[in-house]
């Protein structure tokens, strides 16, 4: 098939390619060398050494603190993608002439500011929070429920409420070529409404979504601000040791050397996922033309 | 076509996911009004007592602009950058697709922290002052990946039929963008501009390390943070949830009426349904 | 910087030392000073300014703007509108989320970053030193200094004042530590530190993230000394924090935050709670909440006003220094902060809740109760470092299952 835009296209990402490898490749790869220096205080010295990478990975606060991250991260990133999904396929199917209005609401969600959402968070889980008081009112409950804050639960639910709207949007672009008309074909053909989904809706939204769940997943877990806020002792997750490296013990090389372990771990899971793709043939889209 | 498939199923989630959305960001606006200076239950009683507040302080109105022109121009600046990009990289078959992919995948990988501080060390080694323009580079780092994902799920799939089709007729390669392929997606890139500039005016680590002699809403409210909780910040966040509703409504209503003169009678259909080859509009 | 100069300075100096009981030689002290006053020109506009006559101190003509970088607030920009409609001075601020990244910006941007205020807790002045942080301050630029309680003025702490009498702070604003409770749920008052361990407390302690606050702290309660404990003591230290931490529900990144938990009714109890936190939650409607120091003590914390290397208004920024130790306006800073004076002219200023924070009739038995501490050491080979504390810090606070 002809395509007659092939060579030029290229060129239109010229200027974000140019402009990231300016202000973030190079700046990171100079932070990069870092890594492999000394730390001293607030600065870095010349004595090239592995000890801060073997630092990161021997110490044991950071091996508990890389397991919350992996099972908070995963959390909400699973939740938030199986939460929008059926959002989406509502939205592209059945929404009608409410499309534009729910839409707009949900995007609309994602510009509250994210410091008082998390407040906003604790006014709800909290002894004296709406849900306690709600269960207490109706009576279901005579004390608060208190293993609703202060935990991994408190900073999954943070973290899908954060990132739900944007998984949605994601979603719900990804899912815009299939045409209703092909999901009544299936029907007609006789599939059941299972079947339809996982041969039909799911191929087409498989590589959105696992794109949408690795960023939900990569950004939940280097997050220290919400663990702090809503994490109590045992939500706590890995980013906020690269705060402590920098700004609490100024050692840039240990921080360093955290962060791109970090960035190593995730390189990794992105590798992986790309590879399950490939490997089940979804992440191809295919038009019947 | 605005296909409507009834699926209460969906619909049902629909509804919750709004509610759990909304139902935290409406107690925000609810004890924006709080009499006292609690942000729990029990509930006192209503005063405007906070909005005055924010009002009068001019530090919270400095900082408010600084965010605002930020905000605004990373997400201009995205949408231009990132909307060539995904059209790019949607349209070529060259092996340079996957490692750009992951070029711009890459920022949120690391932690904005260390970003933050990089750009700092980056930017005193050239000996670039730290300014409101220091902070829109960095966040345009930050932010380029959000809007990318999203500009590269809507653009590579369309179909690329009507787009050839466009082209045999003779359409320049911007005409055909232009007529072809916008029309179908702006609904859902308008959306994540809307996300860049709420990331954007909601950052403050990155932020912190790249600003100069300056402050930004997020920066004001995380060191506040430190002395007292009272809900000034509900009240200053409410008012800018409002506020960016309101420019979003205007937004859409000002774009959708300009396409419906220009369509004429061509427009029938719900402009943010995207449309595929079934669909013929020219 | 001429004879001239150095002449103010020395003299000025003897002054100083004079009203502090302390007679010194001079001409031993020369050379020493002028090598000080030579360091000083190679930066701009810092401490030297033009010859003039020896004669009072005079803040100097302060004009364009101030670049300030510190808490929200510290920047008294209520209190000081006056002083700012007065000389047309403008002050830009960012401010920060965490002490310490105060010197990591100035650091990670080189001096560059340009700013011409910041603040340091007393604790902070040896690291800042090494770090090459401070610029001597010129007192002859800050007549104000004599209103300062002796205390801060230097007389015992060396926070403030380098051994030879340079002066590196300004300390305008300081608070003591203490158990908050919250009345409506803690029916009588913990009279020892350690109550706070009983399982009565379990689940219901807050704590406020501050490494080196809640190091100073639990040192102390043990009698140590947190700028000199040996490895093993510290051992203990950080036990006793284990223990602590075990007791509260996390720890709270702020006091802000340790508040609203309290008010709440997440926490009854606050281990390094604070006397500014009572007005805190009475503004939140919640009219309950005490705060006292048990027997053993505790600890006080200082902020100092100082300029740092790299400032390109440091006229303007001394000018502002001295301003904030004018009676009236330390007075409203510590209204607004809800925290102590260090000028004594401005206790009556104050309004009766707030002078009522402190004892101010016998501030010296209440700072030796609650003395201000040094910051444990950057590099020590016997000594519990810095480093130690920061990162020891962390596992503890990430340290119980829930």
């Amino acid at each position: 098939m002809r395509k007659p835009l092939s060579i030029g296209p290229l060129v239109l990402t010229a200027p974000a390619t140019v402009g990231l490898l300016l202000f973030f490749v190079a700046p990171l790869v100079a932070f990069g060398v870092y890594s492999f220096l000394t730390g001293t205080l607030y600065d870095v010295a010349s004595p090239l050494t592995l000890d801060n990478y073997k630092d990161v990975v021997e110490t044991d606060v950071n091996r508990r603190l890389a397991r919350n991250s992996l099972v908070v991260g995963g959390l909400a990133a699973f939740f938030s993608v199986l939460i929008a999904l059926p959002m989406a396929y509502w939205l592209r199917y059945s929404a009608g002439r409410w499309r534009g209005i729910v839409l707009f609401l949900i995007v609309a969600s994602f510009l509250a500011s994210y410091l008082v959402r998390i407040f906003a968070w604790r006014s709800m889980l909290g002894r004296n929070g709406a849900i306690n008081r709600g269960l207490e009112g109706i009576g279901v409950i005579d004390e608060p429920l208190d293993f609703l804050l202060y935990n991994r639960f408190a900073v999954t639910v943070a973290l899908v409420h954060i990132f739900l709207p944007y998984v949605v949007l994601v979603l719900y672009a990804g899912l815009a070529p299939l045409q209703p008309s092909y999901l009544e074909t299936a029907q007609d053909l006789g599939a059941g409404r299972l079947q339809r989904w996982r041969r039909v809706v799911l191929p087409l939204v498989a590589a959105p979504a696992v794109s949408a769940f690795l960023f939900v997943f990569v950004l939940s877990a280097a997050d220290y601000v919400t663990p702090q806020l809503l994490g109590g002792t045992s939500g706590i997750m890995l980013g906020v040791q690269v705060q402590v490296a920098f700004i609490g013990t100024g050692d840039f090389a240990y921080g360093a050397a955290m962060a791109f372990a970090m960035l190593a771990g995730f390189l990794v899971l992105y590798a992986l996922l790309a590879l399950a793709l490939r490997l089940t043939r979804l992440d191809r889209v295919r038009f019947a033309a | 076509m605005t296909g409507t498939r009834r699926s209460p199923a969906t619909g049902a989630f629909t509804i919750a996911g709004l509610v759990f959305l909304w139902a935290p960001l409406l107690l925000v606006a609810l004890f924006s009004f709080h009499s006292t200076g609690s942000l729990t239950f029990p509930f006192e009683g209503f005063s405007t007592r906070w909005y005055d507040e924010v009002f009068s302080n001019e530090v919270i109105s400095t900082a408010a602009k600084n965010s605002l022109i930020v905000a605004t121009s990373t997400a201009l600046i995205t949408v231009l950058l990132g909307t060539l990009a995904a059209y790019g990289l949607t349209r070529t078959s060259s092996r340079l697709r996957g490692p750009l992919s992951l070029l711009f995948f890459l920022p949120i990988t690391l932690p904005g922290l260390f970003i933050g501080i990089a750009l700092l060390v980056a930017f005193s080694r050239v000996e670039w002052s730290l300014s409101l323009v220091t902070v829109t580079i960095a966040h345009l780092v930050y932010v380029f990946p959000f809007f990318f994902l999203v500009a590269r799920a809507a653009l590579e799939r369309l179909d690329p039929a009507l787009e050839e089709t466009a082209a045999d007729l003779g359409a320049g390669r911007w005409t055909v963008f232009r007529r072809v392929t916008l029309p179908q997606v702006w609904p859902v890139l308008v959306g994540a501009a809307g996300l860049a500039f709420a990331l954007s005016f909601d950052e403050f680590v990155i932020t912190f390390f790249v600003i100069g002699p300056d402050s930004t809403l997020p920066l004001y409210i995380w060191s506040g943070l430190r002395r007292t909780i009272d809900p000034s910040i509900n009240a200053i966040s409410t008012l800018l949830l409002a506020f960016t509703m309101l420019l979003f409504v205007v937004t859409f209503l000002l774009t959708t009426w300009g396409e419906r003169r220009r369509r004429g009678r061509g427009l029938t259909e719900d402009p943010l349904v995207l449309t595929g080859p079934a669909e013929g509009t020219t | 910087m001429g004879y001239d100069d150095w002449v103010r300075r020395e003299t000025s100096r003897r002054r100083f030392l004079r009203r502090a009981g302390v007679v010194t030689l001079t001409v031993g002290a020369g050379p020493t000073l002028l090598a000080a006053c030579g360091d000083d020109d190679d930066d701009g506009g810092g401490g030297g300014g033009s010859t003039t006559a020896e004669g009072p101190a005079q803040a100097p003509e302060a004009t364009g703007r101030v670049d300030f970088l510190s808490w929200e607030g510290y920047d008294i920009p209520d209190a000081l509108k006056g002083w700012r409609g007065e000389t047309g001075v403008t002050v830009k601020s960012t401010y920060i989320g965490n002490h310490d990244e105060i010197q990591t910006k100035l650091k990670a941007g080189g001096a560059g970053a340009g700013y011409d205020i910041i603040t340091y807790y007393q604790g902070y002045k040896p690291l800042y030193q090494e770090l090459e942080i401070l610029e001597p301050l010129d007192e002859q630029k800050m007549p104000n200094l004599k209103n300062l309680f002796p205390y801060f003025a230097g007389d015992e702490g060396n926070f403030w004042l380098d051994e030879d009498g340079t002066r590196t702070g300004v300390p305008w604003t300081w608070g003591s530590i203490g158990i908050t409770i919250d009345t409506r749920r803690v029916k009588s008052m913990p009279t020892s530190w350690f109550d706070l361990l009983e399982p009565e407390f379990k689940g219901k302690v807050a704590i406020p993230d501050d490494p080196t606050g809640a190091w100073a702290l639990a040192a102390h309660v043990l009698e140590f000394d947190p700028a000199a404990t040996t490895t093993e003591d510290g051992e203990k230290v950080f036990d006793l924090l284990s223990q602590v931490a075990a007791q509260s529900t996390g720890i709270s990144p702020s006091f802000g935050d340790a508040t609203t938990k309290m008010t709440a009714g997440d926490a009854d109890v606050c281990w390094q709670g604070w006397a500014a936190m009572n007005q805190f939650a009475a503004d939140a409607g919640v009219d309950s909440f005490e705060t006292e120091v048990p027997k053993e003590g505790s600890f006080s914390f200082c902020d100092a006003y100082a300029l740092p290397a790299g400032s390109d208004n440091a006229d303007a920024a001394l000018a502002m220094m001295n301003e904030a130790l004018d009676p009236k306006v330390n007075a409203e800073a510590a209204v607004f902060l809800v925290g102590g004076v260090t000028v004594a002219d401005a206790v009556p200023e104050l309004p009766k809740d707030i002078a009522g924070l402190y004892a101010y009739e016998d501030i010296d038995a209440l700072l030796e109760r609650s003395p201000f501490y040094n910051n444990p050491p950057v590099e020590s080979d016997e000594f519990v470092t810095f480093q130690e504390v920061q990162r020891r810090w962390q596992e503890i606070k990430a340290e119980a299952d829930a």
